[in-house]
């Protein structure tokens, strides 16, 4: 290789190199803007949000329902509609991406993190409902506080498993994990048994509001094989 | 998206359950998927999703008993073979130990046919091109990422017969301070202690090590003294990016003690090694990657039989960007350019053979599309620039297809790249500045199969066609034709019981010439058995027709290991190596220790 290519290549590469640094800080800076604009004002989109870690749901989901309603009367609650909103809120991310939304959040909901909280705290759309802010809020840490517990049980690992475990559980007053139960286990049963134990290292949670008792509240757990 | 089973359960099984039982799904409260990684942290597995890879992390790392990268991977996985020589060390130089095979490609000595990396750095002798096996204790690895197969895409030059990954101590994610001490002792004076420590606070976490092993080693004159150190340490800068600083260093003085049948008493060995990188890390909505600059260098002086010092460095830049650029779609930009070189002197004669520098780098591009959730196709090419050397394009293909949910299929086609190093272009002769950059195409097929939960297996069929090799003909050096190495991996897991597990991998190599320091069949058994705190593990290594330069070397050798966790704390293991006292050699006429005694503690607080 002549001394001029090389000359070249580094030119190149520079180039290269400065075009990455911009692209991001430019979609870093974007995303800082976006945020405090959506914060800042109401009209940022044509419907507003409530979200519920990486699935949203309209203003009159199920979960301001819950909180609109008489806490102490479940057979009201039981007697809810079972109308679209709730089928919103079960979507999993991926389907939920397909629905109407802006273009830069149905990529967000595509890709899950892969550890550690859902997403990040005071992100656009969180405090969007004064109505429905607490449960929200909770439930955001709830879930915080499941995504902190995972892990991958070792042998599971090593041959390379993958499965999905639906659980549900209640809190109690006290914020302890009631009821637990495995809605739709996985046919490997060391992820039945890995749900069960992050669940159990993710509890006690704090004392919820009395919006969140006698709840049951059902959360898929998804192992999967990084390769 | 691999598990379409398990996102049909999601998908159609949930609204099937809502809808049939309304009065009890009328009060649930439903939570958005958690999703759970074997191995969140690795880009490596994330890129590579087409690829034969095999990671080790720390957990496998401790119950493996090993005591470096180089024996970890030996006796773990298919296709890599290592030689050794004796205790806690391989030696640095001609008639070394060490040298890292994948698939057949390694090289020989020098060993530059394969790329070893630390934390996505390269470790390589800035003259010859080789690795340093003496730098890659265990102690402070979290994971060992082995890529079998050319790879030179992603990394460019040396990645032919394959790429080491060794990712050091995961840094703290909650605040405070851990530390750990291990104190070990053995025959033939073989003594190990460690110390290392962990800590964050606020947006700040460090990691931190030190390890000193001595050994006088089983036969005359083969005594080994080094130090290792580790550092790292991250900050974040923001949600979107963390600024990690790495070193590490090595310094070891190790003797050789010749061939049992021409002993030597004045060959000892001096390496002084270091190395830095800095690496910023963004990980925003729809992109994520890195920029690391690292630099190395090394004073390698070897008074008495080879009469041989150098200095030598090597620093560059990688920076990669992986971008979603529509659903089920990301690609990846990326280059690198490195400079290497350095000075030598022939310390007998005091002949100076001069002080040599080269340039290489490339830029790459790489596409992964993943369709109907079922196919991964991914696609990319890489323009490699060196001095010397003509403009390469290293192309690769790949493609992975969950035909059930317990079977992958999966296949690539890619082209390895090694350009002439200092040593080929200049130094002593023979060499040549007319070389030509050594290749291999390398293409594979593979099944990854569970039969059960208790039992899976992955196989891989592998043919590479190797070009234009090196080699050394006094007076010059020239390019042969080459060689065509093919096999087959496999690799077994069988749990059937709490208290059992078994690991068998299998590589079968058939190449077109015999290549002294391969052997065709290589089969690695461990056995482990657990039983409340204590924990048992067999590994057999039974390696047939190890060629050396006029016979075959067969042998059966077996470790026993007692390990028993006194609480979460504490930890007490004793292993039985070469409990059969087999003789055998690994480097032709340096017999291994026979049935040899290792004790160690390790303690966390």
């Amino acid at each position: 290789m002549k001394k001029s290519g090389i000359n070249i290549f580094l030119g190149a590469l520079l180039v290269s190199v400065a075009i990455h640094f911009g692209a991001y800080c430019s979609i870093n800076a974007y995303s800082v803007w976006r945020a405090r604009y959506l914060q800042s004002t109401d009209d940022g989109i044509d419907s507003p949000v409530l979200e519920v870690g990486l699935v949203e749901v309209s203003e009159s989901s199920v979960l301001e329902q819950v909180e609109q309603r008489e806490p102490d009367k479940p057979e009201m609650m039981k007697a809810a509609d079972q109308d679209s909103e709730i089928m919103i809120a079960r979507l999993s991310p991926e389907e939920e991406s397909n629905s109407h939304r802006e273009p830069d959040e149905n990529r967000e909901l595509m890709e899950p993190d892969k550890t550690g909280p859902a997403y990040p705290e005071g992100r656009a759309g969180i405090s969007r409902s004064a109505a429905g802010s607490s449960s929200h809020e909770y439930l955001t840490g709830v879930r915080r506080q499941i995504a902190e517990a995972i892990y991958y049980p070792r042998r599971a690992r090593l041959s390379h498993l993958e499965g999905v475990v639906i659980v549900s559980f209640l809190i109690g007053d006290d914020g302890s994990m009631e009821g637990f139960k495995v809605v739709e286990p996985s046919s490997y049963t060391v992820f039945n048994q890995a749900a069960h134990e992050i669940m159990e290292k993710a509890s006690p949670f704090s004392p919820p509001g009395p919006e969140i008792i006698g709840w049951e509240i059902t959360v898929p757990i998804k192992f999967e094989s990084t390769y | 998206m691999k598990d379409i089973w398990a996102k049909s359960l999601v998908r159609i099984g949930l609204p099937v359950l809502i809808l049939m039982t309304p009065a009890v799904w009328a009060e649930d409260m439903v939570l958005p998927e958690v999703v759970v990684y074997d191995f969140p942290d690795s880009s490596v597995a994330s890129r590579e999703a087409t690829s034969s890879i095999t990671i080790i992390d720390r957990e496998e790392i401790e119950q493996s008993g090993a005591s470096d990268v180089y024996e970890l991977i030996s006796g773990r996985v298919p296709g890599v073979f290592v030689d050794q020589r004796g205790i806690f060390n391989y030696g640095i130089g001609p008639g070394a130990a060490g040298i890292l095979s994948i698939r057949g490609l390694g090289g020989g000595t020098p060993n530059s046919q394969v790329l070893v990396l630390l934390d996505g750095q390269p470790t390589t002798m800035g003259i010859f091109g080789h690795p340093i096996p003496d730098a890659y204790p265990l102690e402070d690895v979290e994971r060992v990422e082995v890529l079998r197969g050319s790879h030179s895409l992603h990394y460019g030059d040396l990645a032919m017969g394959g790429v080491v990954n060794i990712v050091t101590s995961r840094l703290r994610p909650e605040d405070g301070i851990s530390t750990t001490a291990t104190a070990g002792g053995g025959e033939y004076h073989s003594y190990k202690a460690s110390l290392s420590q962990s800590g964050k606070t606020g947006d700040f976490s460090y990691t931190a090590s030190l390890l000193r092993r001595e050994t006088e080693g089983a036969r005359p004159n083969s005594a080994f003294r080094g130090w290792n150190a580790n550092i790292k340490a991250g900050y974040h800068i923001s949600e979107n990016f963390q600024l990690v600083l790495n070193g590490w260093g090595v310094d070891i003085s190790v003797e050789d003690p010749g061939p049992i049948t021409a002993p030597r008493s004045d060959d000892t060995r001096n390496m002084q090694r270091g190395g830095a990188g800095l690496t910023l890390y963004n990980t925003l909505e729809d992109t994520r990657g890195a920029v690391t600059i690292y630099g190395e260098g090394g004073r390698h002086d070897f008074p008495g039989y080879e009469e041989w010092k150098s200095h030598d460095e090597n620093a560059g830049i990688i920076a990669y960007e992986s971008f979603a650029v529509a659903a089920d779609n990301r690609i990846e930009l990326g280059g690198d350019i490195q400079r290497s070189g350095g000075h030598g002197w022939d310390t007998e004669s005091g002949y100076d053979y001069g002080r040599f520098y080269q340039t290489r780098g490339g830029i790459y591009i790489d596409d992964q599309q993943i369709l109907w959730e079922l196919l991964t196709l991914q696609g990319g090419v890489r323009l490699e620039l060196a001095e010397h050397t003509d403009p390469q394009w290293i192309p690769r293909f790949g493609s992975r297809y969950q035909l059930t949910e317990t079977t992958i299929l999966h296949g690539q086609i890619s082209r390895g790249y090694r350009a002439p190093t200092i040593r080929d272009l200049y130094l002593f002769p023979p060499s040549s500045l007319e070389l030509k950059p050594e290749e291999a195409w390398s293409s594979e097929i593979g099944i990854r199969q569970s039969l059960a939960s208790f039992l899976s297996f992955d196989l891989t069929l592998y043919y590479i066609d190797a070009e234009n090799l090196i080699v050394y003909m006094p007076p010059e050096a020239i390019n042969t034709g080459g060689v065509v190495n093919k096999g087959l991996e496999l690799s077994t897991i069988f749990t059937p019981v709490d208290w059992f597990e078994m690991l068998i991998s299998y590589t079968y190599l058939d190449q077109n010439h015999r290549t002294e320091g391969l052997a065709p069949n290589v089969v690695n058994w461990i056995n482990r058995f657990f039983w409340r705190s204590f924990s048992l593990q067999s590994t057999t290594s039974l390696v047939d027709d190890l060629h050396f330069s006029d016979r075959d070397e067969d042998y059966c050798v077996t470790d026993l290991k007692l390990s028993y966790a006194l609480n979460e704390l504490a930890v007490f293991t004793f292993k039985v190596n070469n409990i059969f006292d087999e003789d055998y050699e690994m480097v032709e006429d340096y017999p291994m220790p026979g049935r040899w005694l290792w004790g160690e503690v390790s303690v966390t607080f």
